[in-house]
């Protein structure tokens, strides 16, 4: 299998060990971007993305021109005020930068909305807060049905275009939460499954350089599976309609609610009913 | 062009006011939100329509009115605000900053002006018109509601030479509201209202201002000479009466203002603009048949035949048919 890309600290005597691996490099000082790029890409890494967590709203981040050529994923709590945004929206667009916001927050699923309309990918992030299930949803179908072109909203985007009715739909990579995609790296080297297992400490190896198969590894295929463990707990989301692209994701803290489970059966029937438009449209499945 | 309306909350409460029945109908607490603008950014993107104006009620009153209006201009639309520019001194300065970075091609302000003799307004809204006029006048076109005969222009010379505003001034006939009172121009009027229009020739000629009359002004009442005048000054008229198509904030939508309480719809039935307009049409079409202008003669008008005249508004062909 291809080795999944990790995902680092901006440690440089880390980096230097990781020629030849896909690397999403991790900043927390808007200032540190150009420098961690530039870090891995001379190091023989290739660069997939750099993630900037900031807890400024996005209209008051000065985004840089020396971000050129830098995949840059912005975390932020939320859009500002639209008016002092608006200076820097060409400059989102050009750089190609995607944009995550804290989907708990209402604001922001206008917000998504907002930008992606504008042309500025948005993704957002499920965390402890329940968000607005009836809004979300109109969200989800602006994503996936918007009668003109607009920028995607993920993981909308990510699903719609890769949903099979006769499999299981694990999304988390736009968070860069899907071990299949990615490996957490502490500045020691060691790796975790995800961003929650490593804050917590939880690692399935000491040193990536241990692992070169990754399937030969006994946590990392528990952790592929890891979504199997609901069934043996008899979770009441997997009899949920929309488990097939939801794996657990949207009964956040463990628990099942009503408006989730509404919601993923909603997107599913949704994304089934633009799959088929789809191939309608293209029966041979022709690219242009 | 369609109109979207942000807020249904006016500043002012003017006597000939078209908009009034609409106005007092509305939840005040209705205002434009975010899903609704970019639905018909999208609806009329799709329409291939990129003009956009912004009404109310009073637009600037909308809390994101900069906001929303950067937004249109950023999805590419020419959006034009029909405002009384009566705001607070905060929203002035957010036109000030943020608006007025764009050139008047791509956002123009149509700002309705009262006669202060004649249409008194309140302690400090002139003052407040005058500090709007003073920000935005270069993206200004100074507008105009005629409602009784004795009406003067002479203050807007005035503000076009002392605010620097554009050589146009936006002549409307106030219009009668469907099944609703409201000060207006009665049809026996329209004649008088055209003279005293053309008496200010001199002044639009020292100016260089264009007169730019609004739907309503029937062709026969104006003799070869003010036609010839008209065209001079401004170019070709336009006799007739379309459907100017007002999207409110819930999503209704209906042909005009006057029009307003007539076979009101949501937008979300339509797939284009052009679907909205070729519905309200074909109603307006069928208005025409029991009434086919403000006048008697119109209905053997061979100018209303070709379509060269509309025969006055569809709102005073259904006041007419009135009893």
């Amino acid at each position: 299998m291809r080795h999944p890309a990790l995902v680092c600290p901006h440690v440089p005597s880390l980096l230097e060990q990781m020629n030849g691996y896909d690397i999403a490099v991790r900043v927390d000082r808007l200032e540190h971007v150009s420098r961690a790029a530039e870090d891995v890409r001379s190091a023989g890494g290739v660069l997939t993305r750099v993630i900037l967590e900031t807890d400024q709203p996005l209209s008051t981040v000065p985004i840089p021109e020396d971000w050129a050529g830098i995949p840059v994923a912005l975390f932020t709590p939320g859009l500002g005020t639209y008016r002092d945004l608006s200076r820097q929206i060409q400059k989102l667009r050009d750089l190609k930068i995607h944009v995550c916001l804290p989907a708990g927050n209402s604001e922001n699923l206008v917000s998504s909305r907002i930008l992606a309309s504008l042309g500025v990918t948005c993704c957002l992030v499920f965390d402890e807060r329940e968000p607005r299930w009836a809004a979300l949803s109109d969200l989800m179908t602006y994503a996936v049905f918007g009668p003109v072109p607009h920028a995607p909203v993920e993981p909308f985007h990510h699903i719609a275009e890769h949903y099979s009715p006769g499999a299981y739909l694990d999304w988390g990579s736009v968070y860069f939460d899907d071990p299949k995609e990615y490996l957490h790296l502490d500045s020691r080297g060691r790796a975790a499954l995800s961003r929650r297992d490593l804050l917590s400490g939880s690692f399935i190896a000491e040193h990536i350089s241990s692992i070169n198969d990754p399937l030969e590894n006994e946590g990392y295929v528990k952790g592929l599976n890891a979504w199997r463990r609901l069934f043996l707990d008899d979770h009441p989301c997997i009899l949920c309609e929309g488990w097939k692209i939801c794996l657990g994701r949207f009964g956040f803290n463990g628990s099942h609610k009503a408006g989730c489970s509404r919601f993923a059966a909603d997107m599913l029937s949704e994304i089934e009913q633009y799959q088929s438009q789809r191939q309608e449209e293209n029966p041979e499945g022709k690219t242009a | 062009m369609a109109n979207l309306l942000l807020t249904t909350r006016c500043v002012r409460s003017c006597p000939y006011c078209f908009a009034k029945n609409e106005m007092a109908e509305s939840d005040p607490s209705d205002i434009l939100s975010w899903e609704n603008v970019i639905y018909v950014a999208d609806f009329l993107v799709r329409s291939n329509d990129h003009h956009i104006a912004l009404l109310g009620g009073e637009p600037t009153l909308h809390p994101q009115f900069v906001d929303m209006t950067l937004y249109l201009l950023e999805r590419g639309f020419h959006v034009t605000v029909f405002t009384s520019g009566i705001m607070s001194d905060e929203r002035l300065e957010q036109l000030g900053s943020y608006l007025s970075t764009f050139p008047p091609e791509r956002i123009q302000f149509v700002c309705n002006l009262n006669n202060p003799d004649q249409t008194p307004a309140p302690k400090g809204e002139t003052e407040k018109v005058f500090r709007f006029l003073t920000a935005l006048g270069p993206w200004t076109t100074p507008g105009f509601n005629i409602y009784r005969t004795d009406f003067s222009l002479d203050f807007i010379f005035d503000y076009i030479a002392r605010f620097g505003l554009q050589g146009q001034v936006r002549l409307g006939l106030s219009s009668p509201i469907a099944n609703q009172d409201n000060l207006y121009i009665k049809k026996e009027d329209m004649k008088k209202v055209i003279d005293r229009l053309y008496g200010y020739r001199n002044r639009f000629e020292k100016l260089r201002a264009r007169p730019s009359l609004d739907c309503g002004f029937p062709l026969c009442y104006f003799t070869d000479e003010q036609l010839g005048w008209f065209y001079r000054m401004a170019g070709p008229m336009n006799f007739g009466c379309g459907p100017a198509i007002d999207i409110k904030p819930n999503m209704d939508v209906y042909s005009c203002f006057p029009l307003s309480n007539i076979h009101k719809r949501s937008l979300f039935e339509f797939n284009s603009i052009q679907e909205v307009v070729a519905f309200y049409l074909t109603l307006h079409d069928r208005i025409r048949q029991d009434s086919p202008g403000v006048f008697e003669e119109c209905a053997a008008c061979i100018f209303r035949n070709e379509g060269r005249c509309a025969g006055g508004g569809v709102c005073h062909s259904i006041e007419a048919s009135c009893p």
